[in-house]
């Protein structure tokens, strides 16, 4: 997944609707089943009895709410603090016991709470940035694919242009003069994911636009503002659920990889999987695996779970 | 004793020569120190044999060279002999860490840039067998007169430029100048400029503005911006713009992302190099990466390396570990002229946090030596580390320490650091100790640069120097064989390194006592006052001096490694 | 066709005026003055004032823009701040290194990558075919700072089968031995990318009429294969390659850091580090114009291939 951030839409170029291209990119609903409200709401039920009957679907929640629990509960659940004192550190550099399941660090400390409470950091940064970049990605999509124009010309070039450089090189260089922090990096990888969002929110909307019921909200002299968001908006729901699945595991993977480059915005010794990964894999080679190996298992467990619900909440999406 | 050989001897020595050989007689000093201060002003090896044989060897009250050196955790052994015969031909390729900037002599900050110089580029004074210094490289002997304030250096006759050109005390003369113009740490108010005179081509004569009984020191391989480089040379001039030098070395080609090669000199002084070709290969992470590769057998030596991450070389039978001679150490500077660390009890209170052992133990496996919040290695023939009683955690006086202060409720501060080997891994455990006595510490790690430049001597304002440093930060200090430059840069009021700020008269004549004082006791007393402030007052709190690590594979043989970063290997060779 | 270059070319060039003046934006808000950066924290005032003015740091914004606009066309960006000498002297040495890293790469991933999703396509549904896209997915989940780490253990370390990490100057088989580590890493981040992509391309293709054409004038599975299905699946995964290469060349900061491969993403990367300008602008223009050309080549299969997709580049 790699710097694939911008990767499921850069099959389809921005303006071929032919579907030469269009591979993996997620279709609009179909019209037959949008106009009425309650046929769409049977559609969902449909939809959500099918997800919940796939076993990828059920085990990425599982890993995920797991790792939400984690997060909230922290506390409760790690044995150890992220940072104890000196007198309450344990041996360091231990390999696994039942004492210390995950082994300790160089600095005497318990890997298996600082797992545990590497997973507030991440999932407090990630489903926001995700957040953002939908927002903003669906505004811009929605006014880029209804006005077209000028505005559409002119968004397509810039849009194109932030998509020619990998994310994070782009955030490298935008942390690099911005500074560093959490809300720093949250706001850049939000700011670089607008655009894959708006790309495809946007091809979503042309679709929905050529419709009737849209042309018809034209023709009774509805409002740009109404016809977007009353009319267009709704029907393009899944799309912007599953888009925002997807980013929410880009964003895991982006802020992992800033973290692991000592970018990430948090400090140590804040608890943090890219961050402890970047200070303990020079250790593996000394035999000494755990200190990195078991954040890099959360890490990927994490993204997986993501991925996993967002493959299938498209693949219903489809039907 | 020989009361007769250390009569004649006494006759024929400067004042200086004669107190030390006085203080040795008496048992003041070990055998060991004597050596080590008899080199410093210049006394030969087979003059110094013969006093020690006067004074009847070893067995004198004073000595204890049979054993390690109380405080170094290891015998300190720098280099490996050269095998008799060893392979001619063939490149090393030795991992580095990745210079941080140009390869310029002067301007220069980091241990990778210094190995680089350090090949085409020799120093005034070099290193002996043991690594510490001696007349291996262009001066071939130096006498003080008898205060110390002038110091005369006789060149190696017949030492040539890699340009063809004649090495001469002019060469001295002006890159000592270009030393004084940069603000050398080491030197600054030692001399001026213009203090070289070079009228003998062969002897470069030292007039110091006071005496100084290191000065040797600091012009050696220990003052690594002091390589001598051609007359040629001018402020901003870098070693792959003009490739020169008088060492076995010559450069061929530079790339700074991955590194240096080197070819021998056909005009070296010195015994040809086995060795055709060295190849530097340049790490940016050189106790992570550098080790893999030394691991993996990508490379052949490893410049230096740190124990957490280096495990697997400290016990591969593959591998032979060199470990020179080292005060490097880190300080924890703390802001004294303003904020909450102005009340020495403050700085006191931080400082009677630190859990010493568990820091050597965890970050070291015992490879360091607990530190006492001064800069005075016990190895200096000058100073005796029981002289001022070790600070031991204390978290209750620490809390006590204060509350007097007026900080019932605790400290919150920002705990500043580079990104430097363990020095992340230090600020955390400082974090996690200092709690327990109410120092609420938040760690801001960034990369060495932008840390340097950011929180421990911003540019600005210039004046007085480092006044824009943060209130509390780590920064990483490398060996130096004796401590003028910590002193001098970091702790002298108005110091280019004084990130802390510190500015204490009664420090400041007792250092320049202590630069001044030629004769051993003299030096000693100085030390242990200076010493005994340090420790009373915190400017930095200083937990450890650590073992500087370096080393190479069981394949190679003759190479000799200084802690400060150079890797000699004119007479190396692989098998 | 021609008119097609063309017309693709012009948008290119929009797109790299764009880029440029949004990189000029970012770095154009110097945080510290750059002469400082350049000269040192110990620089005297003058020196530093100095630098600013031979760098041009104190002219007009207007002009540092255009400045830039022509460093891109000359390509010659002035001295890096780090190593005072001219990027040029860095950056084109990183980005051989970069293309051989990409090259070894892509000869590893895409063999195994249009294998596995035509296999899993034709498959559909089974085990073999979920097996694909699952392992696929975890695999391309896995960081590869992650991955490349534990392969310098195992395979360099532990079996000393490769060198653990990049050694240069050491002749083709020499870089060889090292360079393999680092593409297997990008086998195991890209191998579920592009045979997903392949596995869709080829599900369509074999759901196409001409398809079932081909087989009801009873060509043998193989060869409709061969000589329709594959080259109709292989266009969105020439589309996704020619983009992935180009992310490939600044993209793998991670692994280049693991390895202490100095390609363009690690350059890159210590050049944010060291704030050194000049290096990041050149570096990150650099990646934006090969990403450019290799999604040009790309559309220029593509049209080769499928002349209707030709209509689709806007005038």
């Amino acid at each position: 997944m790699a710097d694939v951030t911008t990767d499921d839409h850069m099959a389809d170029k921005p303006d071929d609707l032919d579907g030469t291209t269009e591979i993996v990119d997620l279709e609009p609903v179909s019209p037959g089943q949008v106009d009425a409200g309650g046929e769409r709401r049977q559609v969902r039920r449909e939809r959500r009895r099918l997800l919940f009957r796939s076993p990828a679907f059920v085990f990425g929640v599982v890993v995920l709410s797991f790792w939400v629990i984690c997060a909230l509960f922290g506390d409760l659940i790690a044995p150890y603090a992220a940072n104890p004192t000196s007198d309450l550190r344990g041996p360091a550099r231990q390999a696994p016991s039942l004492d210390y399941l995950f082994g300790t660090d160089t600095a005497g400390r318990d890997v298996f709470s600082r797992v545990i409470f590497g997973a507030r950091s991440i999932l407090i940064m990630a489903p926001t940035a995700a957040v953002i970049s939908v927002i903003a990605g669906t505004l811009l999509g929605l006014v880029m694919g209804y006005f077209r124009g000028w505005i559409d010309e002119i968004l397509s070039r810039i849009i194109e242009a932030l998509l020619s450089i990998p994310v994070i090189l782009i955030a490298l260089l935008a942390l690099s003069v911005l500074g560093q922090s959490r809300v720093v990096v949250v706001f850049t990888v939000a700011a670089l994911f607008t655009p894959v969002v708006t790309r495809t929110v946007r091809s979503s909307v042309l679709a929905e636009a050529q419709l009737d019921y849209v042309t018809s909200a034209r023709l009774r002299g509805e409002s740009a503002l109404f016809t977007m968001t009353r009319e267009i908006l709704p029907n393009i729901t899944s799309t912007i659920v599953v888009e925002f699945t997807v980013r929410v595991g880009y964003a895991v993977f982006t802020i992992a990889t800033l973290s692991f480059l000592a970018s990430g915005g948090v400090q140590p010794p804040t608890a943090d999987w890219g961050l402890d990964i970047a200070e303990t894999f020079q250790l593996i080679k000394a035999g000494q695996w755990w200190p990195s190996l078991f954040p890099a298992l959360a890490i990927a467990s994490l993204v997986i779970a993501v991925n996993l619900v967002a493959d299938s909440i498209d693949r219903v999406s489809k039907l | 004793m020989d009361w007769k050989h250390l009569d004649s001897a006494r006759r024929d020595a400067g004042a200086i020569e004669v107190d030390l050989i006085e203080a040795y007689a008496q048992g003041k000093i070990n055998r060991r120190k004597f050596v080590k201060r008899g080199t410093v002003i210049g006394l030969s090896v087979p003059f110094m044999g013969g006093i020690i044989a006067a004074c009847g060897g070893s067995s004198d009250g004073g000595g204890d060279s049979s054993t390690a050196e109380p405080g170094t955790s290891a015998a300190a052994v720098g280099s490996t002999p050269a095998a008799g015969g060893g392979a001619a031909g063939g490149t090393l390729t030795i991992a580095n860490q990745k210079p941080s900037g140009p390869l310029d002599p002067i301007a220069m900050q980091d241990l990778g840039s210094y190995n680089i110089l350090a090949q085409s580029f020799e120093f005034l004074v070099g290193l002996n067998d043991e690594g510490d210094i001696g007349p291996s490289m262009l001066a071939t002997d130096w006498t003080p007169n008898d205060d110390g304030s002038v110091w005369t250096f006789t060149l190696r006759e017949g030492v040539k430029w890699q340009d063809g050109s004649d090495f001469t005390s002019a060469d001295v003369a002006a890159t000592m100048d270009r030393l004084v113009a940069s603000n050398n740490a080491a030197i600054a108010g030692v001399f001026e400029a213009g203090a070289v005179d070079s009228s003998d081509p062969l002897k470069a004569v030292f007039t110091l503005t006071a005496s100084n009984g290191n000065l040797p020191y600091l012009v050696s391989v220990f003052n690594a911006q002091s390589v001598i480089t051609p007359v040629s040379y001018e402020a901003g001039s870098t070693l792959d713009g003009m490739p020169n030098g008088t060492g076995p070395w010559k450069l061929d080609s530079y790339d700074p992302s991955t590194g240096a090669i080197f070819s021998r000199s056909d005009s070296y002084w010195g015994e040809a190099p086995l060795l055709d070709t060295i190849n530097i290969q340049v790490f940016a992470d050189i106790g992570g990466t550098g080790v893999t590769a030394m691991q993996g057998g990508s490379v052949d030596a490893i410049q230096q390396f740190s124990v957490v991450g280096g495990e697997g070389l400290l016990g591969s039978g593959d591998f032979t570990v060199l470990a020179p001679p080292s005060a490097a150490h880190r300080e924890i500077w703390m802001k004294t002229d303003t904020g909450q660390f102005s009340d020495p009890r403050v700085r006191q209170a931080l400082a009677l946090t630190f859990n010493r052992q568990a820091m050597v133990d965890q970050l070291f496996t015992g490879r360091a030596i607990v530190g006492n919040d001064h800069v005075f290695a016990d190895f200096l023939p000058f100073f005796d580390a029981a002289a001022v009683p070790q600070r031991e955690r204390d978290i209750e006086m620490a809390k006590q320490l204060l509350s007097d202060a007026g900080f019932e409720g605790g400290i919150s501060a920002q705990l500043n650091c580079g990104d430097l080997q363990e020095i992340p891994d230090l600020a955390n455990i400082i974090v996690a100790d200092a709690a327990e006595a109410g120092f609420n510490l938040t760690v801001n790690v960034e990369s060495q640069d932008t840390f340097y430049g950011n929180q421990w001597c911003p540019a600005e304002p210039a004046d007085p120097p480092c006044s824009g440093a943060a209130e509390l930060g780590i920064v990483d200090y490398g060996h130096r064989p004796v401590p003028d430059t910590f002193l001098n840069a970091a702790l002298k009021s108005g110091g280019v390194w004084n990130s802390s700020q510190y500015f204490n008269p009664e420090f400041d004549s007792t250092f320049e006592d202590y630069q001044r004082a030629v004769t051993i006791e003299d030096q000693t007393a100085a030390a242990t006052s200076l010493a005994t402030i340090l420790n009373d007052e915190v400017p930095i709190g200083m937990a450890y001096f650590y073992d500087y690590l370096s080393g190479h594979s069981t394949a190679v043989t003759g190479m000799q490694v200084t802690a400060l970063g150079h890797t000699f290997v004119q007479k190396a060779s692989k098998s | 066709m021609l008119g097609f270059v063309i017309r693709r070319l012009a948008l290119s060039i929009i797109t790299l005026v764009i880029l440029i003046t949004i990189v000029f934006l970012i770095t154009s808000v110097f945080p510290d003055d750059p002469g400082r950066s350049l000269a040192g924290p110990f620089a005297s005032q003058e020196v530093v004032d100095s630098i600013n003015e031979r760098i041009g740091a104190n002219d007009p914004k207007g002009e540092q823009y255009f400045r830039l606009v022509k460093n891109t066309i000359t390509f010659d960006f002035g001295d890096s701040f780090q190593f005072n000498r001219p990027v040029s002297e860095t950056l084109f040495p990183a980005l051989g290194r970069s293309s051989k890293l990409v090259a070894l790469g892509l000869i590893m991933t895409l063999p195994l990558a249009l294998m596995g999703g035509i296999i899993a396509a034709r498959r559909k549904d089974t085990l073999i075919d979920r097996g694909i896209v699952t392992l696929g997915l975890a695999s391309s989940s896995i960081p590869e700072f992650v991955s490349g780490v534990a392969l310098q253990y195992v395979l360099a370390v532990k079996l000393g089968w490769f060198e653990a990490v990049a050694a240069p100057n050491r002749g083709f088989f020499g870089e060889l031995k090292f360079l393999m580590l680092p593409a297997f890493a990008i086998v195991i981040v890209y191998f579920g990318y592009i045979a997903r992509i392949a596995r869709a391309g080829t599900i369509q293709a074999l759901d196409a009429d001409f398809t079932r054409t081909a087989y009801m004038k009873g060509l043998s599975s193989r060869d409709v294969i061969r000589k329709h299905v594959l080259r109709n699946s292989l266009q969105p995964t020439v589309a996704v390659v020619g983009t992935q290469i180009g992310y490939l060349f600044g993209g793998l900061v991670g692994l280049e850091v693991i390895f202490n491969y100095q390609g363009l993403g690690n350059l890159i990367y210590n050049a944010a580090r060291e704030q050194d300008y000049p290096m990041l602008q050149a570096g990150v223009i650099l990646v934006a114009i090969i990403f450019m050309i290799c999604t040009l080549i790309a559309d220029l299969i593509i049209a080769w291939m499928n002349p209707r997709a030709r209509l689709n580049v806007r005038s």
